[in-house]
């Protein structure tokens, strides 16, 4: 009969309100956890996606959109810009890279982006089945998109219009898979990357398909499912111009740029924004501002946690200081047993560790279950890598701050249990 | 004395600047038994947690098995108590969230030694509760909850057992037989027996001791 036994047995005793407060720990444990992680994740996520590029050159509109759409995939693009800007930006000395991204379609909703091996490559994406793509139309998926599309090798997959799930299927130009990457926890996992070429060559033959149809169209000859399609060669007027003998004006949705020098963060953006019709925006910059705009909901999000927190300190400290009433009795005949004052303090801590302790790995098990739904149900949060629990060492703290607050309540009856004179609390009986 | 467990004189306890307590002398060898016999009111209760060094001694002289009682700390009375001192309670105090054999196995644990499965069922076969190991205290009659509390003071074979009226709630069989558990134990293990009780059907077997009256007229 040690101290942890006879705790439960206590505990077992009084099994409803122990579960009770034990529940009502874990709540706070769960919810502040379950934050935390998913703040830790998001951050880590959009830390990863946008790392490594200093600028992203787009059509104007929010820069925040523009790197929201260009880097993170989860807006729509503020436009195109000329596929000249590409040429342009390479032979600047500032520049050491650029990656063109060209965007409008999806497969499934995952976006289909125009691009080249270098985009590939500066997220570290290996492949884990076939080649990279070096033709039009060939496609290689993200591990993700892979998976989830239950696409192989060799296979055939026609994109659909926009960048959301749901339009209209291209099965005029269909995608062949040739590459699949392995998963890199990036971004490039729910992609699906093909030569910018598939981009054109897909909304060029779109449009002499859609041309060719009756169907209806405004009187000026722009027709109207244009929808979130950003994709340059989609502009009918310059289709018209096209097909009449010009060259094609080839258009991207966005550069991604890294720069040569730290100068060029005091020139090129400022040279783009008021010397062209496109914007330069910076990742780490609205990165910055999307976290502030975001933080304020999170903040609160924590503060609610924090107040479960509370209130299951409140709820064990009531539920302890109740139970140790109850019990006086038998901590003074455990006194009289020959339990030295010690011992006493060590049996009540015991107790509030083991509720503290338990509703604390219970909440910490909540919030990881939650997270593990939360990715199974959600594609957002899939991305964001929920489905795969992980625990960091900052996940603990909810875990020392519930074992911290059952200590806490415990102490005040434990003092009291401590310095309590046996022969009189014997006496009133 | 040589073999002297309790030396007891000019021991007095007051509670508010009012003397509820006054033994002139009081000396037990080990192995002999006593009653301390008063009626209600009179300090047996008060008298017995000064033995088992639950109050402190406030005036007089008082040693224990040849230790002088004021001289101990908290931490020295709590170890005397739990390896030279039992105490079957007038209301018993068993744990009640524990089994019997719990009660018994506790008792072992919080005076430092380690668990004798064997002697706990001995005692419990001998207060007739060796088939009822696993039952819980709420779970008995008034008069079996007794002899759990007296198999638990006996548990750890100590050299003193005091008694809060171990006999009031029983009936004469079962009170002869709490008795000679009592007195069994205490010589087998060499313990002196102290009993404070008014039920004078103890006196017949037991010699007394300290005869206590009322405040107002106390006297050894």
């Amino acid at each position: 009969m040690n101290m942890l036994t006879l705790s439960l047995a206590y505990l077992r005793q009084r099994a409803l309100t122990s579960l009770l407060n034990l529940l009502l720990l874990a709540l706070g444990v769960a919810t502040i956890s379950f934050l935390l992680m998913l703040d830790r994740r998001i951050e880590d996520r959009l830390a990863r996606d946008v790392a490594g590029f200093d600028m992203v050159v787009g059509a104007k509109g929010s820069p925040l959109q523009l790197v929201m759409s260009a880097l993170l995939h989860i807006d729509t693009p503020t436009g195109n810009v000329p596929l000249s800007a590409l040429d342009t930006l390479r032979a600047n000395r500032l520049v050491r890279e650029v990656v063109p991204v060209a965007l409008g379609d999806n497969y499934q909703g995952y976006r289909i982006v125009g691009t080249e091996p270098a985009y590939i490559n500066h997220y570290g994406g290996k492949l884990a089945q076939g080649q990279l793509f070096a033709q039009p139309m060939e496609a290689v998926l993200g591990a993700t998109a892979a998976a989830t599309a239950g696409l192989k090798i060799g296979d055939s997959f026609a994109g659909s219009h926009g960048l959301t799930a749901g339009g209209e299927a291209h099965s005029f130009a269909p995608y062949k898979v040739v590459g699949i990457l392995a998963s890199t926890g990036s971004v490039l996992d729910r992609l699906v990357l093909t030569p910018v070429a598939s981009v054109w060559a897909v909304h060029e033959h779109h449009h002499h398909h859609h041309d060719g149809d009756d169907h209806d169209e405004d009187a000026d000859g722009d027709h109207d499912h244009d929808h979130d399609h950003a994709m340059a060669g989609a502009d009918h007027d310059r289709d018209t111009k096209e097909e009449a003998g010009h060259e094609p004006h080839r258009e991207v949705t966005a550069l991604l740029v890294r720069y040569a020098t730290p100068l060029a963060a005091a020139r090129l953006p400022r040279e783009i924004n008021t010397g062209t019709d496109m914007q330069a925006a910076s990742p780490a910059t609205e990165m910055l501002r999307l976290r502030s705009l975001l933080g304020i909901g999170v903040d609160t999000m924590k503060l609610f946690g924090g107040v479960l927190v509370l209130a299951a300190a409140l709820g064990t400290f009531i539920a302890l200081a109740n139970s140790l009433q109850e019990r006086r009795y038998d901590l003074a005949i455990m006194r009289t047993l020959g339990a030295t004052r010690s011992r006493i303090l060590g049996q009540i801590l015991t107790e509030a560790l083991l509720v503290g302790g338990a509703g604390a790995l219970l909440g910490f098990g909540l919030a990881h279950l939650g997270m593990v739904l939360m990715g199974r149900f959600s594609a957002q949060a899939r991305d964001l890598g929920l489905a795969v629990p992980s625990m960091g060492l900052v996940d603990l703290w909810p875990l020392a701050l519930a074992l911290g607050t059952a200590l806490l309540a415990a102490l005040l009856p434990a003092i009291r249990a401590y310095r309590g004179d046996v022969a009189r609390m014997l006496a009133q009986r | 004395m040589a073999d002297a467990l309790i030396e007891i004189d000019n021991l007095r306890h007051s509670i508010g600047g009012r003397d509820i307590l006054s033994v002139p002398a009081l000396h037990l060898a080990k192995g002999q038994h006593g009653l301390l016999l008063g009626p209600s009111g009179s300090g047996k209760t008060t008298l017995l947690n000064l033995l088992a060094g639950l109050l402190p001694v406030m005036a007089g002289s008082f040693k224990l098995l040849g230790q002088d009682m004021r001289q101990l700390g908290p931490a020295g009375l709590d170890r005397l108590r739990a390896h030279h001192i039992g105490i079957v309670f007038q209301q018993l105090h068993l744990i009640e969230a524990v089994s019997i054999a719990d009660n018994l196995r506790l008792a072992q644990t919080l005076a430092g030694h380690a668990v004798d499965e064997a002697v706990i069922k001995e005692l419990l076969s001998r207060v007739g509760l060796g088939d009822r190991a696993k039952a819980r205290p709420s779970d008995l009659s008034q008069g079996e909850r007794q002899r759990v509390a007296v198999a638990r003071a006996l548990v750890n074979r100590p050299a003193l057992l005091l008694a809060d009226e171990p006999t009031s709630a029983l009936d004469d069989e079962n009170c002869a037989a709490a008795l000679d558990l009592l007195l069994q134990q205490a010589d087998l293990s060499g313990a002196t027996l102290l009993i404070a009780t008014h039920d004078q059907r103890l006196t017949a077997r037991v010699p007394v001791a300290l005869r206590l009256t009322k405040p107002e007229g106390m006297a050894a």
